[in-house]
């Protein structure tokens, strides 16, 4: 069964972002949901479906359902890191074009900057014990040995990947919520601390407070929206391992199948891709992505994202927020993903708004290049 | 240790503190799998037996560390974790010994050591050949 134009993206909204000392987690999910359904021009008493997934509890759709005072009928709180959020999607049009359910809501939020929950020694229990010993800082140190990895096997060097991050800071300066808007050079990211070699502290994401919401419906509920649709062409799901010692080959990441079956589900090709939105928790995460997605052969990414051609102006058309590098990192991204895509199809973009919009390809990594799912939209 | 340990684990860590690095063998199709567990991870067989590494393995990648995950590891920053394709055919991540001397590069030779803890039993760590 495909899920090509099976649902469609009506609405999508953040909550303040950054550092939002006043407000809870369940606070901020709220105020996106609020915002993400003005969007869409849907009541909440249609919402009939529920996704949500966070570190913040071990029965989030229980209470942030009960919090919004929404009864779903369908609910999925598929967990498999920063990613999560895509495979939400992908299971929100399965539900709807089963019949199970007609509008979705996909909520995130996370206080980690304010409340200061980010560890770099999360206990990873049960197997973690056979990595403990190794004192390997997570997830940074995973993403440094696949950067070291591919850097001996093809060449790639530091200021290759810092390209990726001074891309997203010009494009953060266009965007008026971003968090890091001040300009950035090569120099600076190379000369930034190192943290686990070869990536520095400004190879790494932000750690920032911030939520947001993704309203979902089917094609039937579709025809009576304030704005266009967003539909739904292809979607692609994997994962294959969670700690990074058994992932197969550190420099083809769970991408490579996600992204395969999402381009087949579109019936599309690469050079119909107008918007890219890729996943950089680290730099080194978006070189790796647009190699096993196939926009570029093994080893040439570093290539591929040099001279400013992922900058405002270049050739391609890359995390046009400012990506999780400059724009915001509330621990976990994908959700962000789907919201700048839906509006940059939308062309409400503005400043950073690009010429050629018509199709998006959004991918999220989750986990330690653990998990990826792979979404392929276009506007109405 | 943790609640999660079981006699696999508990015979793993015998292993470790006789001075030893233990890896499973299928029984079935011959796999070889580290980290233990109930059944093989290729065939899902739960006849399996363990067997010793020599102890010898190629780096696979390998990270300097400037920020340590837990307080067990600040007094060796910086230091380099190695993940290590062994001869055996798993892959295995640990820490360079600390003092270790000479370079280390992706493809060059580690062998097996293990270093002491203040508290807790020795860990496993690399060697540089």
């Amino acid at each position: 069964m495909s899920l090509y134009r099976s649902a469609a993206i009506a609405g999508v909204a953040e909550s303040r972002l950054g550092i939002v000392p006043d407000a809870t987690v369940l606070d901020l999910q709220a105020e996106a949901a609020i915002a993400a359904l003005a969007d869409a021009g849907v009541e909440k008493s249609e919402v009939d479906a529920l996704f949500c997934t966070g570190r913040w509890g071990r029965t989030p759709q229980l209470e942030i359902g009960e919090y919004l005072g929404i009864r779903p009928f369908y609910s999925d709180g598929t967990a498999v890191g920063g990613a999560s959020f895509l495979f939400h999607l992908g299971h929100a049009a399965a539900a709807i074009s089963a019949g199970l359910c007609d509008v979705a809501l996909i909520l995130y939020g996370s206080t980690q900057r304010s409340r200061k929950e980010r560890s770099l020694g999360v206990k990873q229990g049960l197997s973690g014990q056979y990595e403990d010993f190794a004192g390997l800082p997570n997830p940074v140190g995973a993403y440094a040995l696949a950067a070291c990895r591919h850097m001996a096997l093809y060449g790639t060097t530091r200021e290759q990947l810092a390209e990726v991050a001074v891309a997203a800071r010009q494009w953060a300066g266009l965007n008026p919520v971003a968090f890091s808007r001040a300009p950035l050079t090569v120099e600076a990211v190379l000369a930034s601390p190192p943290v686990a070699e070869p990536l520095g502290r400004l190879d790494c994401c932000l750690v920032t407070d911030g939520g947001g919401a993704v309203v979902i419906v089917s094609p039937r509920r579709a025809k009576t929206l304030p704005k266009r649709p967003v539909w739904l062409l292809g979607h692609g799901e994997t994962h294959s391992h969670m700690l990074i010692s058994q992932m197969p080959d550190l420099t083809v990441t769970p991408a490579k199948e996600a992204g395969a079956r999402a381009f087949a589900m579109a019936g599309l090709a690469h050079r119909d891709i107008d918007i890219l939105q890729i996943y950089d928790s680290f730099t080194i995460t978006v070189l790796l992505t647009l190699e096993s997605l196939g926009f570029c052969a093994p080893g040439s990414s570093g290539t591929y994202v040099s001279d400013g051609r992922i900058a405002p102006g270049g050739e391609v058309s890359l995390n046009t927020s400012g990506g999780g590098l400059s724009y915001c990192h509330p621990g976990m991204f994908g959700i962000f993903l789907i919201i700048e895509a839906v509006r940059q199809l939308r062309g409400e973009c503005g400043a950073r708004q690009v010429g050629r919009h018509e199709t998006a390809l959004i991918s999220g990594t989750g986990g330690v290049l653990s998990s990826n799912a792979t979404c392929i939209l276009a506007g109405d | 240790m943790t609640e999660t340990t079981t006699q696999i684990d508990r015979d793993w860590w015998a292993g470790v503190e006789a001075g030893k690095v233990l890896f499973q063998r299928c029984s079935r199709c011959q796999a070889a799998t580290f980290y233990p567990r109930f059944a093989c991870a290729v065939c899902l067989s739960p006849a399996w037996h363990w067997q010793e590494c020599a102890g010898q393995g190629t780096v696979y990648a390998f990270t300097r560390i400037h920020r340590a995950p837990n307080p067990d590891f600040e007094a060796d920053i910086p230091y380099v974790v190695v993940l290590a394709d062994m001869d055996e055919g798993f892959r295995l991540m640990a820490k360079l010994k600390s003092g270790s001397i000479g370079a280390v590069s992706v493809g060059a030779r580690v062998a097996v050591a293990f270093e002491g803890q203040a508290a807790g039993r020795p860990r496993p760590c690399f060697e540089l050949l």
